[in-house]
């Protein structure tokens, strides 16, 4: 095992720490909704809910890095100093995050709760990482094309996070900036790239049509990304010429992620020998990213439809199923790095983890989208009050809870099949 | 497939000018009031906005609060950051900060000006419910009761949300918005049609001093029973010189 492949199986290997993590601190939060609280004071939701989304961020960049790095390593990136060096910024940047997250001293701006010095600190390590790829890399393939592209754009929305300004509109529309692009755009190419390096793995498609197809695939799934993004603004008030532009890209949306649903389904119905179960995490990714950014993301795109349902659990839930798509390929990639590390075509982490994670990540996720569904339409239709409203969906709590303890029963299996199978023996 | 590398280059551009236009379009800082920066700080180190949103971005765990100051008004508002859970027995608690006065003034200066933004949104007000005003006052507005304007109505206005009277509590002005009571917008036009030979004076004064006898449909008698012992005459007759402006 190279020092570079080293480095990648570090950061797989904190990606896998932080979703467990993520999933404990998520089950908390949720449990929140469901009864009455009796860590109310001790421990707010403010705070839980804080902690888990810095986890979840935190998690999808891990293992964006780490599998990118993989990736690059086999594609003939040299053992690069820069590198180490970002590996162990980003180990201490997780460390005082965790601690920033336990003690309650995350910023206090929703999905952008990284302290300031920790979001300087993650810019430093991803540019690190950018540095010593572009110092090392022979050859500049879609995947490093469209992997960097991902990458650098999670440092410029994060750059974009750090604006200050003290007029709360103009803040509202950096904020709406950074979470959209971040999680509709950086980690949805990030991904994408290492979802064609598996498709590379598990399939038999031809390299000349996956790349062509990555290319085509990144580009449409950019398109999209930004009209999801744009349409946080709508609350904060647009010129007529955006509401025309999100009632075309409300029907474009879904439309440019079937595309992208078609090229994989060329390339899962074409597979190889490989065991691994790398084309399953895939499939799920693909899946995810089909109802939270496709389906949910067109929902939001459409003005007549987003001014009832912002602030309501289905905006929530877009974000999060496409940030959890994006968990899913890391998870697949995790699977066959592991694989490949062992020198063994096994599927390793085993099916009961996949279906686990995956039934509880969509059951939970459709019991969530209901219950958004149902509060826009007690809440912002009927003009029930907030409470009353959250009252009546207790139900619909219960069965995302329930889909999220399936989800955490499968990740904790496959964070310890992961540890039991980790490749012990250097492999060449 | 040729030309696809080029399709990404151009989409990826495209993409960039649609964020530069729309984020230009909307983007225009300006400054805003000291109070109301102080009060955003507050919010920010407070996290509030953990659990709450504002004009749709925010946590999941408490209700908007982009109307909320129009809604509820200062005096409630303040009362309820002093004990919040009082308002709100047995449903999700929120945690008492222990806010000095000068934040909470800031606070509230800045969700005021939050309410006052014109970005068309929400489409119709979003309601909390809920909450029944605490009997006592903790935080007295009294600085707004020291120089009384010469104007009934504007008197009335002011005995509106402010003690002995405080209806501002349970009542809104807004359309449509219930906070324990019916909202009283509209009252001076509704008030007339309500009793056959009562007319709106004489049945938003009735409705004061024995609240029990038309209660409107959907609403329960749970209006304070005593305004007769509590209120001067002066005070009752400004708060109905105040409620017939409101056509």
């Amino acid at each position: 095992m190279t020092r570079t492949q080293q480095i990648s199986f570090g950061f797989l290997a904190q990606a896998v720490a932080l979703l467990m993590l993520y999933t404990a601190v998520t089950l908390l939060g949720a449990a929140k909704f469901v009864s009455s609280d009796p860590l109310a004071v001790s421990l707010p939701y403010q705070h839980v809910g804080a902690f888990a989304n810095v986890l979840l961020h935190l998690s999808v960049m891990s293992g964006l890095l780490g599998g990118g790095v993989y990736v690059l390593a086999g594609q003939g990136m040299r053992d690069d100093a820069l590198l180490s060096y970002s590996f162990r910024l980003w180990s201490v940047i997780l460390i005082l995050a965790f601690f920033a997250g336990l003690l309650g001293l995350l910023e206090g701006r929703n999905l952008l709760e990284l302290p300031p010095p920790l979001d300087i600190a993650q810019i430093v390590a991803i540019l690190l990482i950018l540095a010593g790829m572009v110092r090392s890399q022979a050859r500049w393939t879609p995947f490093v094309q469209v992997w960097m592209v991902g990458m650098a754009l999670g440092v410029v929305c994060t750059i974009i996070g750090l604006i200050p300004t003290t007029d709360y509109l103009a803040d509202r529309t950096l904020r709406a900036l950074a979470v959209g692009l971040n999680v509709n755009v950086a980690y949805v190419l990030a991904a994408l790239a290492l979802g064609y390096w598996l498709m590379h793995r598990f399939s038999d498609v031809p390299q000349g049509w996956a790349d062509s197809s990555l290319y085509t695939a990144a580009g449409v799934l950019a398109l999209a990304g930004v009209l999801v993004s744009l349409s946080g603004f709508y609350t904060l008030g647009v010129p007529e010429w955006a509401i025309t532009l999100g009632n075309i890209g409300a029907v474009a949306v879904p439309i440019l992620y079937l595309i992208v649903a078609a090229h994989t389904y060329k390339a899962l119905s074409s597979r190889n020998p490989t065991v691994t179960l790398a084309a399953h995490w895939y499939a799920l990714g693909l899946l995810l990213l089909l109802i939270g950014a496709g389906l949910l993301g067109g929902l939001q795109v459409a003005p007549g439809i987003q001014q009832w349902t912002a602030g309501t659990r289905l905006s929530d839930l877009q974000l999060t199923l496409t940030a959890l798509a994006a968990i899913a390929i890391v998870l697949g990639v995790v699977n066959q790095v592991t694989a490949e590390m062992r020198g063994q075509n096994r599927r390793v982490m085993g099916l009961t983890p996949f279906w686990l994670v995956a039934f509880g990540i969509v059951g939970g996720g459709l019991a969530l989208g209901g219950a958004g569904l149902v509060q826009t339409y007690l809440e912002r239709v009927a003009g029930i009050g907030y409470l009353e409203t959250q009252t009546l969906i207790v139900p619909l709590y219960a069965l995302w809870l329930g889909g999220w303890l399936a989800a955490a029963l499968g990740i904790g299996i496959y964070a310890f099949t992961f540890w039991v199978r980790r490749p012990v023996t250097p492999v060449t | 497939m040729p030309g696809t590398r080029p399709f990404f280059i151009a989409a990826l551009l495209v993409s960039a000018v649609a964020v530069v236009a729309l984020a230009g379009s909307v983007l225009h800082p300006r400054d805003v009031p000291q109070a109301v920066a102080t009060g955003y700080n507050v919010w920010r180190a407070t996290g509030c906005e953990g659990c709450h949103t504002l004009f749709g971005q925010g946590g999941p765990y408490a209700p908007d609060l982009t109307g909320i100051y129009a809604q509820r008004g200062d005096v409630y508002l303040r009362e309820f950051l002093v004990n919040p859970n009082a308002f709100h027995p047995n449903q999700r608690l929120m945690p008492r900060f222990g806010l000095t006065i000068a934040e909470t003034d800031s606070l509230l200066a800045f969700l005021e000006w939050v309410g006052q933004q014109e970005t068309g949104w929400p489409p119709r007000p979003i309601q909390v419910s809920g909450g029944s005003g605490l009997v006592g006052s903790s935080v007295a507005n009294s600085g707004e009761t020291a120089v009384l304007p010469e104007d009934p109505a504007a008197r009335g206005r002011n005995w509106f949300k402010s003690p002995p009277a405080n209806c501002a509590t349970c009542h809104a002005l807004e359309p449509e918005v219930v906070i324990v009571g019916p909202s009283l917008a509209g009252i001076a036009t509704r008030a007339g049609t309500r009793v056959p030979g009562l007319n709106a004076e004489a049945y938003i004064r009735n409705s004061m001093m024995a609240p029990g006898d038309y209660v409107i449909e959907g609403f329960q008698n749970v209006m304070a029973q005593n305004l007769a012992d509590t209120l001067s005459s002066d005070q009752i007759n400004d708060l109905i010189a105040f409620l017939m402006t409101l056509e």
